[in-house]
């Protein structure tokens, strides 16, 4: 509301708070360069319609409907499949090299990038944003059930991907 | 649940990456610049009247000088009534000299060398007129007003009107009989000279001229 009035400062303090979330939500599920061109896009949305934004909503949840909405138009033009993110690709070409640790991250986002959209959507939106489950359903236009079987699919399929890795 | 909780502690435990800098300074400018106050529109609007002011000054500067080069005098627009000979207490005779500026402009220059050349003929009607009785043949203003137009008086002072064809001098009538003797146009010389001692009667003709054309007399 600050920002609508002209206060920058209240734009840069927002921006501050959930610059990183907004970037992992999105780095997790896309390439970096479409990551980067996405998040972009999504602040530039922002921007423009803060004259809509209306104080009844939480801004984190209106921010990531605008996140959501923007990404599931990125799907239907583009048709594009989540592919691994390159920085947290697995070296499988020098797996010994890699640390214990660092292999069972690799697995998880390896992991994370395989499920479908709308579970690892759930996921993210739960574990990097750290929205509620109403939330989730609100930003995904989902009911709550259905919101939370997305999220129960999406850490079966996960824990499964790291079986023998992960306790 | 305690399961998606060690799920969770091993998600968090990687490491948090951060958009570039660049991402970070592109969306907060636009930002900033969304929200930026635009520019009054006052200065748009003063400069239209600005503009404005410069054209109405330019058509003050330029039309007099545009009016000057057409002939006309704003000054005598704006010219008192002229003092002129006095005919009876409290009435005026038009003069001529009375119109002009005291300041002549090159167009008013011009037009008076011009009728100074023509204007025998004005200046020996103009000797008549103030010769004759006040207030029967002069004209005053009153009757002047009555009698013409004000927009022709206007115009022909604004313009003043010079003789379309100008009468020959009769110096100059005999001496164009003379260039018509010399290059040998008797005929023409003969008609010229007909021509003027009807015009001119009363003119005697100089004796160097005569001796001119007494061939022509002769024949």
């Amino acid at each position: 509301m600050q920002y609508q009035a002209g206060d920058t400062v209240a734009f840069d303090t927002l921006y501050e708070k959930y610059r990183g979330d907004v970037y992992r939500f999105l780095l997790r599920q896309f390439d970096t360069a479409t990551a980067e061109e996405l998040y972009q896009d999504v602040w530039m949305k922002l921007i423009q319609a803060r004259g809509r934004y209306q104080p009844t909503a939480r801004f984190r949840t209106w921010l990531y409907t605008i996140t959501h909405n923007h990404v599931k138009d990125h799907y239907r033009k583009q048709r594009v499949t989540a592919v691994a993110n390159d920085n947290d690709a697995i070296d499988t070409r020098a797996p010994e090299r890699i640390a214990q640790d660092q292999q069972i991250l690799a697995v998880l986002h390896a992991g994370i990038h395989q499920l479908p959209d709308v579970q690892r959507e759930a996921f993210l939106l739960k574990e990097e944003s750290g929205l509620s489950l109403d939330e989730i359903a609100e930003v995904m236009g989902a009911t709550k059930e259905s919101t939370k079987s997305r999220l129960r699919y999406a850490a079966a399929k996960l824990r499964e991907q790291l079986k023998g890795l992960w306790p | 649940m305690s399961d998606d909780r060690e799920l969770s502690a091993l998600y968090h435990s990687a490491d948090k990456p951060q958009p570039p800098a660049v991402l970070d300074e592109t969306v907060r400018s636009a930002a900033h610049q969304a929200v930026k106050p635009k520019r009054s529109h006052a200065p748009q609007w003063l400069g239209g009247i600005a503009a404005s002011l410069i054209a109405a000054l330019l058509i003050t500067q330029l039309l007099p000088t545009v009016e000057q080069e057409a002939g006309v005098s704003p000054e005598l627009d704006d010219a008192p009534l002229p003092a002129v000979d006095a005919v009876a207490p409290g009435r005026r005779v038009l003069s001529e000299d009375a119109l002009a500026p005291t300041a002549p402009r090159p167009a008013r220059k011009k037009a008076e060398a011009e009728r100074a050349r023509v204007g025998k003929q004005v200046t020996q009607e103009q000797a008549e007129m103030k010769r004759a009785p006040a207030g029967d043949k002069a004209f005053t203003m009153d009757e002047y007003d009555s009698a013409v137009p004000a927009e022709s008086v206007t115009e022909e002072i604004r313009t003043p009107a010079l003789p379309q064809a100008a009468p020959m001098s009769p110096e100059t009538e005999l001496q164009t009989i003379i260039d018509l003797l010399d290059a040998g146009k008797t005929r023409a010389a003969r008609q010229h000279l007909d021509d003027f001692r009807k015009r001119h009667p009363g003119v005697e003709i100089p004796e160097a001229v005569t001796r001119r054309l007494e061939p022509l007399n002769a024949r």
